[in-house]
């Protein structure tokens, strides 16, 4: 045994081999039995693929950086069960590309957003935030209500999604550019803002 | 995690108990080589090249690393569908997931009040202090911290209520939430319409009505306004439309404003609140902004 260990001591190349194979038995422990749990990929009896303006109002808020500080899952723990809402499910999240579960709450979770507030609170909000909560301490997007959505990408958003899986229907997709047309991009977050925890 | 195929459940068992085994082997193997093993390489006289056992620290320290997984997965989740000794005190499902359990944690005393009727609530100073931090929670970024309301949000600490002030009202109010609407009357009236008609609502509003100069806007109102909002403008609790001949208004009673409210219409929503809040919550509210009724 020792001269085994002073063999693979002397040979670095040996030693990152074995270094590898003995944390990659702990990552396998770890990763790949959870791609077998069937529970983890069935989906919420009403989740489903976001539609073409929810769609676009999540890549705004991706775009704005939101998700930097504001999480989007409530943990199984008794203070935020009760802060939030029901701890968040991973069948929720099965249209979620990317996932947006953040790690920073500088604002409060929004995983339970939806229907908390009406759109008007929203647009009020979001142009500007001291106009409601007065010690807001979050960024106003006054720009959100003056820029119309870009509809050009749409279909093709949609039509990847529909490859990796997502059901969308031919007719959805056909429909979605004038789902959006004339739409604001407040008019998107808010739509999306709207839904957040509805999938339950 | 527990819907594992029983394969993959066996994968984890055995890996992780042989991983544990090996630790453990590897630690005592290394104890007992108490003799340095030298090698033959001598630099500069005396300085050797060799194996020597692992300081005592290290050894226990690899034993208590080994003993506190076994406890771990003892008391917590660990294989397959085992859920942990200590899973029904700590994070059980049930505990996390179920509303009622983990209110019950912070309104000590669920049971009592929920016994106790409203007006007895409402002396209850304790309860009082939990009503206003249940508010601060879930209403205060629309109405205020003090539920003195702001533009589009009405203040609830005046006697003007727009959907009624008795105790079932405002249950109803915040349990399944008001949708308001008001039609935009920009384009039956014409510019000059609203101008009128505004004017005549602020002259009722402020006491100083004329004949002269708001008998137009009077004729308008008794046209367009009367169904909803009364003949006497006070309003109508069924459909939210509020009195426009008090002090209180919803978006501000500036001749600006109510031109607006009139000419674009207004669409105020209370969302429901029956899925976040349980019966308790709504009832200490409840009693709370009717305290002073
Ligand atoms: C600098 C950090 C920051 C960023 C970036 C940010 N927020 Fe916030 N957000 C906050 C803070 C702090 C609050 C709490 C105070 C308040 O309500 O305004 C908040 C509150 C909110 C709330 C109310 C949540 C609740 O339950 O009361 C919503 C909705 C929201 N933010 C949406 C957004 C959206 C959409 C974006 C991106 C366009 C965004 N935020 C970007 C910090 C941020
Ligand atoms: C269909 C019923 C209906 C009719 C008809 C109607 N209103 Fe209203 N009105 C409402 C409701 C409901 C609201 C409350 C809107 C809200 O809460 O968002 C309202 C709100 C208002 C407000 C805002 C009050 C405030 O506190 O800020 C004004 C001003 C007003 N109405 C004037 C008028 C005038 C003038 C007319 C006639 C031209 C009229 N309304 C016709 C239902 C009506
Ligand atoms: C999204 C913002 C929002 C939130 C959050 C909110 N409200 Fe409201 N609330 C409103 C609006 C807007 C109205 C007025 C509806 C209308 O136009 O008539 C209202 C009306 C009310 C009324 C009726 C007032 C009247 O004059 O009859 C009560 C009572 C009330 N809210 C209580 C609450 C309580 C309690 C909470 C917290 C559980 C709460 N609200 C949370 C926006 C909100």
């Amino acid at each position: 045994m020792l001269k085994l260990h002073k063999t693979i001591e002397s040979n670095s190349a040996l030693l990152i081999f074995g270094i590898l194979i003995v944390t990659s038995i702990g990552g396998f422990v770890q990763i790949v039995p959870n791609l077998f749990d069937e529970s983890l990929h069935k989906g919420t009896a009403n989740v489903r693929p976001y539609s073409a303006l929810e769609l676009t109002g999540r890549d705004i808020y991706i775009r704005e950086g939101c998700v930097g500080c504001h999480s989007q899952q409530v943990r199984p723990l008794v203070a935020e069960v009760m802060r939030y809402g029901a701890a968040s499910t991973s069948g929720e999240g099965i249209y979620d590309r990317p996932f947006l579960w953040g790690s920073k709450r500088t604002g409060p979770d929004l995983a339970r957003l939806g229907g908390k507030y009406s759109d008007k609170w929203h647009e009020l909000h979001l142009h500007n935030p001291r106009s409601v909560v007065p010690q807001s301490i979050m960024p106003a997007y006054p720009w959100l209500a003056k820029n119309k959505v870009d509809k050009s990408i749409i279909v093709a958003k949609m039509q990847l999604l529909k490859k990796m899986g997502h059901p969308y229907t031919d007719a959805e997709i056909k429909q979605a550019k004038s789902a959006i047309s004339d739409k604001t991009e407040l008019d998107a977050i808010i739509a999306y803002l709207q839904i957040l925890g509805t999938f339950r | 995690m527990a819907n594992l195929p029983l394969f993959w459940q066996i994968t984890v068992v055995v890996l992780t108990i042989a991983g544990l085994i090996y630790l453990l082997f590897l630690g005592i193997m290394i104890y007992y080589a108490k003799e340095p093993v030298k090698h033959e390489v001598m630099w500069d006289e005396t300085l050797e090249e060799g194996q020597a056992p692992v300081p005592a620290w290290w050894f226990w320290s690899g034993i208590s690393a080994a003993i506190f997984a076994i406890l771990y997965m003892l008391f917590y989740p660990s294989f397959g569908n085992y859920t942990g000794l200590l899973s029904n005190g700590l994070i059980s499902e049930k505990y996390a997931l179920s509303k009622a359990a983990t209110q019950d944690d912070y309104y000590r005393k669920t049971e009592k009040l929920e016994q106790t009727d409203i007006v007895h609530l409402q002396f209850d100073a304790e309860a009082m202090k939990l009503a206003k931090n249940t508010f601060v929670q879930y209403c205060a970024s629309c109405h205020g911290v003090e539920a003195k309301g702001q533009p589009s949000f009405p203040n609830l600490t005046d006697d003007a209520w727009v959907w009624g002030s008795t105790v079932d009202k405002i249950t109803q109010t915040i349990a399944n939430g008001r949708k308001a609407t008001m039609p935009a009357w920009g384009i039956p009236l014409g510019k000059d319409g609203v101008d009128k008609v505004a004017k005549y609502v602020l002259s009722i509003a402020n006491n100083n009505y004329n004949e002269k100069t708001h008998g137009a806007g009077k004729a308008k109102y008794q046209q367009f306004c009367v169904a909803c909002h009364g003949a006497n403008l006070q309003g109508n609790p069924a459909f939210g439309a509020p009195n426009l001949g008090d002090s209180a208004w919803l978006y501000g009673g500036d001749l600006a404003t109510v031109k607006q409210s009139i000419a674009n219409g207004r669409n105020g929503v209370m969302p429901a609140h029956k899925d976040r809040l349980t019966a308790l919550q709504i009832k200490l509210l409840t009693a709370w902004l009717s305290r002073n009724n």
